[in-house]
């Protein structure tokens, strides 16, 4: 792993990774620590620190629970801001906050849990986390919904499906589609969307060849008739097809 | 005609708590909390919350940064009113007061009230025998 960041001049050593549920542990207990420092604790104990971040993490998750089953049993997937809302509520009714009594009676919006957050950040200073954390290695699509950097002709058009990890057009609460081979059938697939005339082309390879040999010289002509509009895009078709045509020619 | 006006006073009401609230949410985007944003999104991930929207994710980061806030404070006033029921000299005060450390005690009488028990060993010992009289220990 680079430490890029690193920004003292002590030997880098190469840390042990750590198991995932450790890691994001250990960047929860950075970012308490920083808190109670700002409000001004000098030092801490580590088992206190330890259980106070334990209780941050399993807070944090009690949001996100309440949140999902307030959204589900709307029969919604996604949360939005009521959602939260009410899950906030839900977790501030052990201590109680003024105005909770006539809480449900009024909107969601008005309630004195927001209120009490709106106080807070407007009133606190901003702690920022102690160190950069290196950024996240698959693609990033950010909040608005960017599409990546534009790259060539099928290269983006593949990339208007992905979504980060999944597809535009496939739910994401589905299990993961498997993967799919590489982006030659992936052009081919297209180009049978497109002609019509790859018919016999799905086919696997270790099937019969009379079957695949017929179809190449149909394909071909294809092809050529419109080869002059599309030159790059069926070049690579045109090159795994001769290809073929080749490896099949030796054996 | 009194229902109406009251109708009218709640529907400007809520107009302006829609108009706040979006103006926080805005906000939100300039404040940056603590928790980085990344560790909160797989913390939610992990639960089951699902949300395009960056704002949220960065609203429940900044409820969370409050509780830990609010705990942290009322650790902070356990252990100030514990400082204070010890002055032994002036001296003495001003030292602890540069030191003020979180402990499990004030930790878990802080946390008591927001519904968490936390309780932790006092000591550990060796044996079943350690710290007892002389007198026990020999019977």
């Amino acid at each position: 792993m680079r430490r890029s960041l690193r920004q003292d001049d002590k030997p880098i050593e190469e840390p042990s990774p750590l198991p995932e549920s450790e890691f994001s542990f250990t960047l929860t207990r950075v970012a308490v620590a920083q808190i109670c420092q700002s409000m001004g604790f000098s030092g801490a104990q580590n088992s206190a620190l330890e259980a106070l971040t334990d209780v941050a993490t399993r807070y944090l998750q009690a949001i996100a629970k309440l949140a999902a089953a307030s959204a589900n049993s709307d029969g919604r997937t996604q949360s939005n801001l009521p959602d939260i809302i009410v899950a906030l509520e839900d977790l501030a009714s052990v201590q109680g906050f003024p105005g909770f009594s006539s809480t449900r009676s009024v909107s969601l919006y008005s309630s004195p849990v927001i209120k009490n957050l709106m106080k807070f950040v407007n009133y606190t200073d901003e702690i920022p986390f102690a160190r950069p954390l290196p950024p996240r290695k698959k693609n990033f699509q950010g909040a608005k919904g960017k599409l990546l950097k534009y790259k060539g002709d099928w290269d983006n058009s593949r990339r208007y499906y992905l979504d980060g990890d999944g597809w535009r057009h496939v739910p994401r609460w589905l299990p993961a589609v498997p993967v799919v081979e590489r982006k030659e059938n992936g052009a081919e697939m297209k180009q049978e969307v497109k002609w019509g005339c790859l018919d016999g082309r799905g086919e696997r390879e270790d099937e019969n060849n009379i079957n695949g040999q017929q179809t190449y010289p149909y394909i071909h002509e294809c092809l050529q008739s419109k080869l002059e509009n599309k030159k790059i895009f069926y070049k690579s078709v045109h090159k795994k097809i001769t290809l073929d045509l080749a490896i099949r020619k030796n054996r | 005609m009194n229902g109406q006006t009251s109708h009218q006073q709640s529907k400007d009401g809520r107009h302006d708590d829609d108009a706040a609230l979006t103006e926080f949410l805005a906000s939100l985007m300039d404040y940056t909390p603590t928790i980085p944003d990344e560790l909160v999104e797989h913390y939610l991930a992990k639960s089951g919350f699902q949300c395009p929207d960056i704002r949220l994710t960065r609203l429940v980061a900044v409820a969370t940064q409050k509780f830990i806030a609010d705990v942290a404070t009322d650790a902070l006033q356990q252990c100030k009113a514990r400082q204070s029921a010890v002055v032994k000299d002036k001296r003495d005060k001003q030292q602890k007061d540069k030191r003020l450390i979180l402990t499990m005690e004030d930790l878990s009488r802080a946390l008591r009230e927001y519904g968490v028990n936390v309780k932790h060993q006092e000591y550990f010992a060796d044996s079943p025998s350690a710290g007892l009289d002389s007198v026990s220990r020999d019977e």
